[in-house]
């Protein structure tokens, strides 16, 4: 039991008071504040409220954290064994290159992970990681996955990122691919886990797109007002190869999310900026015209683009991205 | 007199040299492009053998094409044309390759490799005729060469003497084995020219419930084997798709839809396919040997690797002896021209003494030095254990006692589709558990696939039942009768893949739920460290058996160098690996914390 967690212990922290954690008969306790943190199905519940305890009635946190234990996202509905998540990976461009281009021999936190499918396939390469998310349900799902195919290397933890639970300093690589717009305060949610990347290392921000996600929210608008009656509108809805269960997840994480905001590539690049991170590179690339490449180089520098580049970048998700959700991803390197 | 030998635009392409008559380098083009079945001018495998021959293009005496590319085209017309309008589409799709490129064969040739000189163009199944009979240790045998397709023939007999191969008769395209198997591996939901293998592995677990349906609808087969398919159930003349509305009237259903789940008929089908196989191949080779009246038989051509029904032919038909081409496929069509313009072309003397081969192990390909190994592992810092020489068989035989998973990386590698102990995954033959676990979490495969045993030459017939060599891996035999574990009641009750999960001999892992095995014998001579390795685990565990897989995961082709070797090793499950003399252990690899590059790591060397 919390194999994971003990072998890696030193980096480790209390959620509510940053003191050391000790760990006695599967039991977590802080050495400071003596807090205790129960452990479910092998998942450590280091989940400590935003508000510090103190309960709102419009808690955001709160509000997507029950949202998300209802339906966790993405599912594992069509394949139960390594071999199938490695071709779902290989399906998508972004998965691949990541598994290729990350080293092997390194911490490597996934904030958000959701169910944990990226997690578990960095994993099964040679790397450790600690998959994180508030959602217990999610969560179990990947610890599931992951017992089943005895990926020892990956570890499933309960987390608010707003009260991480490791030291500073502790990645090389911090993954947080579609989460931070579903929090009450973004920015400050990149704060603070770009303080668990170690200097030098990197840290990969997916967020929704403002222009991108324009199409989106007509259609969510039409929805509302016809009682999801128009649900074709999305082409994924229609695809006749997508499963029933995959389908509803999609239409619930796309739609009736009760917290979602929208961000721009300028946005992301002053957050880097503020931060002293680097911009590596995007996808897509912030320069216009030029195109991601099958073996594109995920960690080599890139220019970031000027406003003319953002603008038409950002215009043509707006006519293309929202399949994908009106995604755009932006690596940025912590200054030496 | 240096020849060079070359297949491609068809699937795997291969280039082989061979120069005065001995095969000095084979190898597919896949391992270097790291493409699977890469169809495309095989420049890196050409390359990899004229530096092995330590020579140039301007030295080439001859190159050898290993069909003729302008009956192929004139097949492809007409076919598309008799079956015109329905075929346009596929003819479109495959129309522009052949016009650019196929039928300027020689002029491409003659570019691509600044050549000067001869090319030449045997026919398809001479090529794979040469393959068959040129290597082989017969100085006269009958030959049978079944394929998917090639120009208008796909099977194809006749005899081979001294230094000619002489074709005494076809069966036309569309009338092919190859293609009838392939249709079922598009119906049972694998990928057509690689998912054959897989389908193979699943027949055991079917019972042949569709072999007459098939017999009596599909085809008119007669006493000699020979057979006409009726067509009506059959796309692949005018469509991209192998089968047609009509056949999945006649099995009740489409076909599986790839990642779905395999269900009791998939397998039902899958053996009912593979006894049809076994018994067109059996009235073959009978036939053959009534028409030629020679002891000796080889064998060619994709089909030709149905180790299945090689083993039948072996124990049942009349003849003494079978040597098959390890690389049955259109790879081995590069050996197989080469070799057949030296002895038939240029009629050098060939001279067998009937026991030894000419295919030197299969180890045609190329070879790193432990110089090579150190400098990339120490540029990538990586760290590892040198053993000496002698420590190597014991250090490895323990570990694979121990229950570890062993990747094994030697000597030249192997020409053609299988791994025979120099590009190899080795396990433990004993363990209950080792097929399920290497299956998903090394291979990340299906965990029905069975694995093949090595075992050394002498004693071969201790655990199976074989009274001969099977150097390459080709030859299907039972496991002795009294290794085997009796089914309990309750087991035998069990069906499809629930199986699986019975112990069935004292060699479980690699015994097929049919007791079968497809196993590789290993010589003292032809690999000596491999040999030995198991020789030690033998005198130290009583079992001459180990699992040999081959080094690569799903999709991927076999590893070639050692950054192939290393990056394979760490992206899966494998515990150890051992690269010349020196072994990685997972366990000893270190968390980085300075010093990670993340831009050089994944440079190849
Ligand atoms: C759309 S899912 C993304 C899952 C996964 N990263 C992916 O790309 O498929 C958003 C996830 O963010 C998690 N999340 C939202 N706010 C969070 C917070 N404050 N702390 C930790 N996780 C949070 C949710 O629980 C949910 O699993």
């Amino acid at each position: 039991m919390l194999k994971h967690m003990i072998e890696h212990l030193d980096i480790f922290v209390c959620p509510a008071c940053g003191g050391d954690l000790q760990i006695a008969d599967d039991e977590i306790k802080c050495l400071k504040c003596l807090n205790c943190y129960q452990v479910e199905d092998e998942v450590p519940l280091l989940f400590w409220p935003h508000e510090n305890g103190i309960v709102q009635k419009k808690d955001v946190t709160n509000m997507v954290k029950k949202f998300y234990e209802k339906t966790p996202f993405p599912n594992y509905e069509e394949f139960e064994n390594v071999g199938g998540l490695i071709q779902k990976a290989q399906t998508g461009i972004f998965a691949r290159l990541l598994n290729e281009q990350v080293p092997f021999n390194i911490r490597v936190l996934e904030v958000g992970c959701g169910t944990g499918q990226l997690s578990n396939f960095l994993g099964v390469a040679h790397r450790i990681v600690f998959g994180t998310d508030m959602c217990l349900n999610s969560l179990k799902l990947g610890q599931e996955f992951k017992k089943r195919n005895g990926l020892e290397r990956v570890g499933f933890y309960q987390m608010n990122l707003f009260r991480p639970i490791f030291r500073e300093e502790s990645f090389p690589l911090v993954i947080c691919n579609g989460v931070l717009h579903h929090t009450s305060a973004p920015f400050s949610g990149f704060q603070s886990i770009s303080r668990l990347v170690k200097k030098g290392g990197y840290i990969l921000i997916g967020l929704y797109n403002r222009y991108g996600r324009i199409t989106t929210d007509i259609r969510r608008s039409i929805f509302k007002i016809s009682s999801d009656r128009f649900k074709f509108l999305d082409s994924r809805l229609r695809d006749k190869n997508i499963g029933e269960l995959k389908k509803l997840t999609w239409f619930m994480d796309q739609y009736k999310n009760p917290h979602e905001s929208g961000h721009t590539i300028r946005e992301v690049l002053g957050w880097f900026e503020q931060i002293g991170f680097d911009f590596v590179n995007g996808i897509p690339k912030l320069k216009a015209f030029e195109t991601f490449s099958e073996n594109e180089r995920l960690f080599k520098s890139n220019p970031e683009g000027n406003w003319l580049d953002h603008f038409l970048v950002q215009t043509h998700l707006l006519f293309t991205g929202s399949k994908e959700g009106g995604f755009f991803l932006m690596i940025g390197r912590k200054k030496l | 007199m240096n020849i060079l030998g070359i297949s491609f635009f068809y699937h795997d392409s291969a280039a082989c040299l061979v120069r005065d008559g001995k095969v000095i380098a084979a190898a597919q083009e896949e391992r270097f492009t790291r493409k699977k079945h890469d169809a495309d001018f095989p420049i890196n495998a050409i390359n990899y053998c004229l530096e092995e021959a330590g020579i140039g293009t301007k030295d080439l005496d001859f190159v050898v094409f290993y069909e003729k590319p302008f009956i192929k085209f004139e097949r492809i017309l007409e076919t598309y044309l008799s079956y015109a309008p329905i075929g346009i589409k596929s003819f479109i799709k495959a129309m522009p390759i052949w016009i650019k490129e196929k039928i300027w064969m020689k002029e491409l040739i003659r570019k691509e490799l600044n050549f000067e000189g001869k090319v030449i163009f045997p026919e398809h199944h001479e090529s794979h005729a040469a393959s068959a009979f040129f290597p082989s240790p017969f100085q006269e045998a009958a030959f049978l060469t079944i394929d998917g397709v090639g120009e208008w023939t796909t099977t194809s007999f006749g005899v081979g003497k001294d230094n000619k191969v002489d074709i005494l008769a076809e069966i036309h395209f569309p009338h092919s084995l190859g293609l009838l198997y392939s249709a079922f591996t598009y119906y049972t939901g694998f990928k057509v020219n690689s998912g054959e293998y897989k389908m193979m592995g699943l027949a055991p677990y079917g019972k042949p419930k569709y072999k007459d349906l098939i017999l009596s609808a599909l085809m008119n087969l007669k006493e000699d084997g020979s057979f006409k398919l009726n067509m009506d159930y059959f796309n692949y003349c005018a469509g991209l798709t192998m089968t047609n509305r009509r056949f999945e009237n006649l099995f009740g259903g489409p076909p599986r839809s790839p990642g779905s789940k395999l269900t009791q008929r998939d397998m039902d089908i899958a053996q009912s396919i593979q006894e049809v196989t076994e018994e067109v191949m059996l009235r073959m080779a009978q036939h053959v040997y009534q028409e030629t009246g020679k002891k000796n038989l080889c064998l060619a051509g994709g089909v030709a690797l149905n180790c299945v029904s090689n083993g039948r032919i072996l124990r049942e038909s009349p003849f003494e002896n079978v040597w098959i081409q390890p690389a049955a496929g259109d790879a081995g069509g590069a050996l197989g021209a080469a070799l057949f313009v030296w002895y038939q072309y240029l009629e050098n003397k060939r001279i067998s003494d009937g026991k030894k081969d000419f295919q030197q192990g299969s180890y045609l390909g190329p070879k790193f030095e432990n110089s090579y190994i150190k400098n990339y592992l120490e540029k990538n810092k990586i760290s590892y254990i040198l053993l000496k020489n002698e420590d190597i068989p014991e250090k490895i035989a323990d570990l694979i006692a121990n229950q570890k998973v062993i990747g094994w990386f030697q000597e030249r590698m192997e020409f053609g589709p299988r791994a025979l102990g120099n590009r190899s995954i080795l396990g433990d033959a004993r363990s209950s558990k080792m097929q399920e676990m290497m299956n998903l979490k090394i291979k990340f495969r299906e965990s029905f696939r069975p694995f093949a045993p090595s075992v050394i030459e002498e004693r071969a017939s201790d655990f199976f039942e074989i009274d001969r060599k099977s150097p390459y891996m080709l030859l299907v035999a039972p496991v002795k009768e009294e290794l085997r574990r009796k089914m309990t009641k309750e087991e035998q009750k069990l069906f499809g893949l629930d199986k699986l999960k019975t112990t069935r001999s004292s060699i479980p892992a690699v015994t097929h739920v049919d007791y079968s095995a497809r196993l590789q014998t290993v010589n003292k001579d032809d690999n000596p460290l491999y040999y030995q390795l198991i020789a030690k685990f033998d005198e130290k565990y009583a079992c001459p058996v180990i699992i040999n897989t081959s080094f690569n995961v799903r999709g991927e082709p076999i590893v070639c160098t050692p950054a192939d070797a290393y990056l394979c090793f760490m992206r899966t499950n494998m515990d150890c690996l051992i690269m010349g003399n020196f072994l990685i252990e997972k366990k000893e690899q270190k968390l980085l914390d300075k010093d990670v590059n993340w831009l050089k790591e994944f440079e190849l060397d």
